[in-house]
């Protein structure tokens, strides 16, 4: 593209960018008067940040360990109602968070049979870190699956079957051949998926109110004292978000991980 | 035999790709598929390799019968038409790789990575990554990592397309080599009716899946048995012409051809009479059994030889001479050939 030519497209698309800056501006603005180093240190927020960074790690391997079998499934199976699970796999993301949070109470709440036997054996599945990590599952788990399942399609098939007439196994053939030829993808996947989870909160609020994670806590915050009480916490988040998008453009540079 | 293939049909929805297609392979032979594009011999080719389901008819490989048996369980080497080494290993790695469900052993899998990759001779390229590689070494690193484990049989998918021409024929003389020194029982697709002849031992001809005719190259060559194996083996003049009672061929009211008898079916069937350019001669007088006198309208110089086109009374022929010859458009020439050269296919077939 030619200079002028992409000075017109770049001036249009300034508006956006302006419009995605100015809330980090005032909001970095803000936190020179809003007592961060003290928000930082109480132990609100450290607790919050530690079930924040325990569940969503815990979330993300769930859904990778699941997801990435499956996105691979459907990035080469071909059956009868394919586009009903392909629709069923985006549903979550698409879905209002609070809705699918409400959902998950209708499934899994306390007074359902699915909730009442993992209470009886210990494990309860609202208000507490496994339901943080169920809500955080059913919300980020999409980005793995359809990720990884585009990497997964971009593999030349005829790598996988060349594989296959050399002796190797369906599984040992995922393992060497298709998992690294895919694995930028992959990993895109997982990353993204850690930071929806660890930001989640619509179904959050709904399924575990309690414990706090960082999300929930800002809300609790906002409600209390207003935009002063949730700066530090929500600097934390915005750490946290930049280190996932620095580690998503390390991804697609890095010339090992690339194909 | 090492491989028999026994009325394999294969459809994909309403398309049928192989059609009650058989075929056997001797051990150590070299065995073309060939065929136009679509015309199934690849699926035939990944129905051996297990890769592909057949409907109907049956795989049997040393004697037993290997139809619902997994890829893996075959011990099949294959080369794809497009590469397909794996791109973040090695050359070593991916010929070790395939070694690995075969040979036991580090040691033992590093001293068979070599020998294969001096056959090809790709030793030099051992460290290499797939990207760095030419078009022609990865063909070679992939003959090294199919040929390492000694499969039964070694399939062969058009690789040679998209090479160079020069590359072409150097990898082909390779394949060639390569069968001659490993014997290994090999089964090639191609589309290429030169590279065909040039390697095989014997030609399957394919056409909309079902087989055309079978036999060695000089037989496909010299002796097409259909219109079709006539037209897409090599290039040839083809006349259209009427059965005639003592069995010659009548092309009109003044043109006829002596084909010594051997056309097929009742006096006035349709048939038709295939003659290869290398076998119609320039001359100036008729010295063949068949002879047209006519005008060179097209010469095409090939560098080795040249093909003209001569326009007489039963059509245009295409004739052979030798390149940069002193034939010129316009000049007036009788072409001619014996009737044994001439190939008769009769109506239907």
């Amino acid at each position: 593209m030619k200079r002028k030519e992409a000075l017109v497209f770049g001036a249009v698309g300034v508006g956006l960018l302006a419009y995605i800056v100015y809330p980090f501006a005032s909001f970095f603005a803000s936190t020179r008067r809003s007592g961060v180093s003290e928000g930082l240190r109480s132990s609100e927020v450290q607790d919050a940040l530690g079930n924040s960074l325990v569940t969503a790690p815990v979330a993300t391997a769930v859904a990778t360990v699941f997801g990435v079998p499956l996105a691979y499934f459907l990035a080469r199976a071909e059956f009868r109602g394919k586009g009903i699970v392909d629709a069923l796999v985006v549903l979550p993301l698409v879905l209002p968070p609070v809705v699918g949070g409400a959902m998950l109470l209708t499934g899994f709440g306390r007074f359902t049979a699915v909730g009442a036997l993992a209470e009886a054996v210990g494990v309860p599945l609202t208000d507490s870190l496994f339901g943080v990590v169920l809500a955080q599952t059913f919300v980020a788990s999409p980005f793995v699956v359809v990720t990884s399942r585009a990497g997964f399609s971009s593999v030349d098939e005829s790598l996988e079957q060349a594989s296959r007439t050399m002796g190797h196994g369906p599984i040992a053939t995922f393992w060497n051949v298709s998992l690294p030829s895919a694995r930028t993808a992959v990993a895109a996947g997982v990353v993204l998926t850690f930071a929806r989870a660890v930001g989640e909160f619509g179904a959050t609020m709904m399924v575990a109110y309690n414990p706090r994670t960082m999300p929930t806590l800002i809300w609790v915050d906002f409600i209390a004292g207003g935009i002063d009480g949730v700066v530090a916490p929500s600097l934390v988040l915005i750490v946290i978000s930049m280190g996932v998008i620095t580690a998503v453009q390390m991804l697609d540079r890095s010339p090992r991980l690339k194909e | 035999m090492m491989l028999e293939v026994k009325d394999l049909t294969k459809s994909f929805g309403d398309e049928t790709a192989v059609e009650s297609l058989s075929f056997d392979v001797e051990k150590g032979e070299f065995v073309t598929l060939l065929g136009p594009s679509g015309c199934g011999k690849t699926t035939a080719l990944k129905a051996v390799a297990g890769l592909v389901e057949p409907d109907e008819g049956r795989i049997v490989l040393r004697g037993k019968d290997v139809t619902g048996t997994k890829p893996e369980e075959r011990r099949i080497g294959m080369v794809f038409q497009s590469s397909s080494l794996f791109p973040r290993m090695t050359v070593r790695e991916n010929v070790e790789y395939a070694l690995k469900p075969h040979v036991g052993g580090d040691t033992e899998r590093k001293k068979r990575a070599d020998e294969y990759l001096g056959l090809v001779r790709m030793t030099d390229k051992e460290d290499a990554v797939p990207e760095t590689l030419s078009g022609g070494e990865a063909r070679r690193a992939e003959l090294a990592r199919a040929l390492s484990y000694e499969p039964d049989v070694m399939l062969l998918d058009e690789p040679l397309t998209g090479l160079d021409r020069s590359l072409r024929d150097e990898l082909k003389n390779e394949i060639k080599r390569v069968h001659d020194e490993t014997d290994v029982t090999t089964v090639l697709v191609t589309h290429d009716q030169e590279e065909a002849i040039s390697v095989s031992d014997r030609v399957v001809v394919l056409n909309d899946g079902k087989k055309e005719q079978e036999g060695t190259p000089r037989d496909v060559y010299r002796h097409p048995r259909t219109r079709f194996v006539a037209e897409f083996v090599g290039e040839s003049t083809r006349f259209d012409g009427v059965v005639e009672e003592d069995g010659d061929i009548r092309l009109g009211d003044n043109a006829k051809i002596r084909v010594n008898g051997r056309g097929e079916g009742r006096p006035g069937d349709e048939a038709s009479v295939y003659v290869r350019p290398e076998n119609v001669g320039i001359t100036d007088e008729a010295v063949h059994d068949n002879a047209f006198t006519g005008d060179i309208v097209d010469v095409t110089e090939m560098g080795s030889h040249a093909e003209a086109r001569v326009r007489t009374q039963a059509g245009e022929v295409l004739t052979k001479v030798d390149g940069f010859s002193e034939v010129t458009e316009g000049d007036e020439v009788v072409v001619g050939f014996d009737d044994s050269d001439a190939v008769v296919v009769s109506e239907g077939t």
